[in-house]
C-alpha cells in the first residue's frame, strides 16, 4: 500500500514538471530560462543586488542589469531584473512593476500578466528607466505578488551621477601671432565610474582655422585619459569653444570649453641679433661680410638663413650663408660676399623658422664705411708685399745683369 | 774647358759670394775640381726643406680649420704628408732639371759628365733657399691672417681654396718664388756652360727654354683665373 501512494506522488511530480516545461515563451509572458543554482551555491548575480530571499518565499532576484551601469541625468537605461522559483512547484504572480523612486522614474508600463514561473526557472523583467536629478542613488521598488503566495518586493539601487568628462589644456601659446600656427593641446579625463564611448572633440567659432577640424578619440575607460592636439590660426581676437561629444550608453552628451585667444607678440618667440660685423672689400668689388648671430629668445629658431638683401647683389662664394638651427642663448658665426657699390649700408635679411614650421623674417643694416667702398684688400693690404716683390725683382735684375758683365 | 770672358778667378775665390755675384768666375774655379755632391745636395736639401715647411704650415692649419667628415684631426698627418712630399719633389726636380739640361745641351755637342751638371744644378738652388725663406715668410702671414670658413661639402673646400690663389699676397709670392727661380736659371747658364763645354749662348738656350716653359706653365693658370 505505500509502495503504491510513493508511485503515485511520483507520477504526480513527473506530470507537474511536463506541464511547467510546455508553458508557452513568447510575449507578454517573461522567459523562463534555466535551473536554479545548487543548494549552497552562493555565487553572486552578475550584477545588482545579491540574491534576495525571505522566509517562506519561494521567489528570489538572482540579478539586477542596468545598462549603462550609472546614468547621468537626462539619461535613459535599461534595468532587467532576473527572478528564479526556488520551490518545488510552480507559482503564478499576477503582474510585475518597477515603481519609481527620487531622481529615477519608470518609463514603461507593468507586466500586466506574468504566466506560471516553474520550479527551479528563472524569469527577466526589463524595465526603461529615466534619470532625473539630483545625483545619487535611487531605489526603484521591483514587485512580484503572486495571490495567495508569499510576492516579492525588492527595492533595486540605480546610481545617477552626472559627471562629465574633464577638459583641461595640456598645451597652449601665451598668445597667438595673426596667421601663424600654434599648437593647442586638450587633454580629456573621465572622472566616472564606467566607461564612456564615442568621445570627439570639434573646435567651433569663426576667426580661426584647426587642424584636424575634430579629434575622435572613442573609448575611454573609467579613470583614464586622453589628448586632442589642434593647430590652430588665428586671424583675430577669438573664443574657440572646444565641443566635446560622448556617449554614456546610447545617451549621446555635449559639453562645451572655451578658450579664448588673443593676438600678439609672443615672449617666447626666437630674437636673433646680429653683431661683431667685420667688412673687407676684396678684389673684384666683393665685401666680405662676418660676424655673429644669437638666439637672444627663449625658443629654438630653425633654418636659419642669413642672405644681404636691398640694393645688394650677392656674389659668391657665399651668396647666403645656412647657419641652420640656433638654440636659445647659442651664437654661430657666419659670413656673406656680396656688390654694393656706392652704398653706405647695406640690409642683412635673417629668414627662420619656428618649432611648428611658420617663417619669420627680419632685418638688420650694417654700415660700410668710406674706406670701404675701396679695394682696400689689393691695395692698402698688399702694399709691403708688392713692395717687397719689387724690392727683390731690382735686386735679383741688378745680380743677374752684374753677372753678365763681369 | 771654356774660356772665360771675364776677370779671371782663383780657386780660392769660388766662394758663395762669388755664386751669387759673379757665377761664371764661380764655376770656372770649380771646374779643376773634382765633382763633389755634398754641398750641392746639402744645398738642395735646405731648399725642400723650406718648402716642407711651406708645404705643412699651408697643409695642416687649412685641414685643422675644415669640418671635412671623417678628415676632423687629420691636419698633421695632411701636412706632414704634404711636406715629405715637397721635399721628395724638389730632390727629384733637381735630378729632373740636371736630366733635362744634359739632354737639350746634346743638341749643342755638349760633352761633360752628368755628375759635375747635377753638381753645378745644385749650386744654382742657392737663390731658392732665398727665395723659399721669403716665401716661408709670406705664406706663414698670409694663413695668419687667412678668416677660414666653416666647410663641410667637399666642392665648397675645392672653390674655397680656388680662391686663395687669386689672394693679392699669394700672387705676389708666386710672381717672388718666379723671380728667384729667373735668379737659378742664370746662374744654371753659366754652370751648363762650364759643366758642358757649351758656348754662352748655347747654355743660354739650353736652359732658358726649359725654364721659360715652366715659368709659363705656372704663370698662365694664375692669370686665367
Amino acid at each position: 500500500m505505500i509502495r503504491r501512494f510513493l508511485l503515485v506522488a511520483l507520477a504526480l511530480l513527473a506530470c507537474a514538471a511536463c506541464v511547467s516545461a510546455s508553458l508557452p515563451t513568447g510575449l507578454p509572458y517573461p522567459v523562463t530560462t534555466v535551473t536554479l543554482p545548487a543548494p549552497g551555491d552562493e555565487t553572486p548575480p552578475a550584477t545588482g543586488v545579491p540574491v534576495a530571499t525571505s522566509a517562506g518565499n519561494r521567489l528570489q532576484v538572482v540579478s539586477t542589469t542596468l545598462d549603462p551601469p550609472v546614468l547621468a541625468r537626462g539619461d535613459v537605461g535599461t534595468l532587467t531584473v532576473e527572478v528564479a522559483n526556488a520551490g518545488l512547484s510552480p507559482l503564478r504572480p499576477s503582474r510585475a512593476t518597477l515603481l519609481s523612486s527620487g531622481p529615477v522614474t519608470v518609463e514603461d508600463d507593468p507586466y500586466p500578466t506574468v504566466g506560471e514561473i516553474g520550479a527551479g526557472n528563472r524569469m527577466a523583467f526589463t524595465f526603461t528607466v529615466k534619470a532625473g536629478g539630483p545625483d545619487g542613488v535611487a531605489f526603484p521598488v521591483f514587485s512580484l505578488p503572486v495571490p495567495g503566495e508569499h510576492g516579492l518586493r525588492v527595492p533595486v539601487p540605480v546610481r545617477v551621477d552626472s559627471t562629465a568628462p574633464a577638459v583641461s589644456y595640456v598645451e597652449r601659446p601665451d598668445v597667438f601671432s595673426p596667421g601663424l600656427a600654434e599648437t593647442v593641446v586638450l587633454a580629456i579625463g573621465n572622472p566616472r565610474q564606467t566607461a564612456i564611448d564615442g568621445v570627439m572633440v570639434t573646435p567651433r567659432g569663426t576667426g580661426f582655422s584647426a587642424t584636424p577640424s575634430s579629434s575622435f578619440i572613442g573609448g575611454l575607460p573609467a579613470n583614464a585619459r586622453a589628448t586632442a592636439p589642434f593647430n590652430l590660426t588665428i586671424e583675430q581676437n577669438a573664443t574657440v569653444a572646444f565641443e566635446l561629444v560622448w556617449f554614456n550608453g546610447h545617451n549621446r552628451h555635449v559639453s562645451t570649453v572655451d578658450l579664448p585667444f588673443v593676438l600678439g607678440t609672443s615672449l617666447r618667440e626666437p630674437d636673433l641679433i646680429l653683431s661683431n660685423f667685420e667688412v673687407e672689400r676684396q678684389p673684384g668689388g666683393v665685401f666680405l661680410l662676418t660676424g655673429d648671430i644669437t638666439n637672444a629668445g627663449l625658443t629654438p629658431a630653425r633654418s636659419v638663413v642669413i642672405a644681404p638683401g636691398g640694393a645688394s647683389t650677392p656674389a659668391d662664394p657665399f651668396p647666403q650663408y645656412v647657419v641652420g638651427s640656433l638654440e636659445p642663448d647659442d651664437f654661430a658665426s657666419f659670413e656673406v660676399n656680396f656688390l654694393a657699390e656706392n652704398q653706405s649700408s647695406v640690409p642683412l635679411v635673417i629668414s627662420y623658422r619656428d618649432a611648428n614650421g611658420n617663417p619669420f623674417e627680419s632685418e638688420s643694416r650694417v654700415a660700410l664705411s668710406q674706406d670701404q667702398q675701396k679695394d682696400t684688400g689689393s691695395d692698402s693690404n698688399n702694399l709691403p708685399v708688392i713692395a717687397l716683390a719689387l724690392v727683390l725683382a731690382a735686386v735679383i735684375g741688378y745680380l743677374i745683369y752684374r753677372s753678365w758683365k763681369r | 774647358m771654356n774660356g772665360s770672358s771675364g776677370e779671371p778667378v782663383s780657386e780660392a775665390r769660388a766662394s758663395f759670394v762669388d755664386l751669387v755675384v759673379n757665377p761664371r768666375a764661380f764655376f770656372e774655379a770649380l771646374d779643376p775640381k773634382p765633382v763633389n755632391l755634398l754641398f750641392p745636395g746639402l744645398i738642395v736639401l735646405v731648399t725642400g726643406v723650406i718648402g716642407a715647411v711651406t708645404a705643412y704650415q699651408m697643409s695642416a692649419v687649412l685641414m685643422d680649420a675644415m669640418a671635412l667628415p671623417g678628415i676632423e684631426g687629420l691636419g698633421g698627418v695632411v701636412g706632414a704628408v704634404g711636406a715629405i712630399g715637397a721635399l721628395i719633389t724638389t730632390l727629384l726636380a733637381w735630378v729632373i732639371y740636371t736630366a733635362v739640361f744634359f739632354v737639350v745641351s746634346m743638341a749643342f755637342r755638349g760633352s761633360g759628365e752628368f755628375n759635375r751638371l747635377l753638381s753645378y744644378v745644385g749650386y744654382g738652388h742657392v737663390p731658392q733657399v732665398i727665395g723659399g725663406i721669403v716665401s716661408t715668410v709670406l705664406t706663414w702671414n698670409f694663413v695668419s691672417n687667412l678668416r677660414i670658413p666653416t666647410l663641410t661639402d667637399p666642392e665648397a673646400v675645392q672653390e674655397w681654396s680656388a680662391t686663395l690663389t687669386q689672394d693679392p699676397t699669394m700672387q705676389a709670392a708666386t710672381i717672388i718664388s718666379l723671380l728667384f727661380m729667373l735668379w737659378s736659371a742664370n746662374i744654371w747658364i753659366f754652370g751648363v756652360r762650364q759643366a758642358r763645354n757649351l758656348s754662352t749662348r748655347d747654355a743660354a738656350i739650353t736652359v732658358l727654354v726649359p725654364v721659360l716653359i715652366y715659368l709659363l706653365a705656372s704663370v698662365v693658370p694664375m692669370l686665367v683665373t
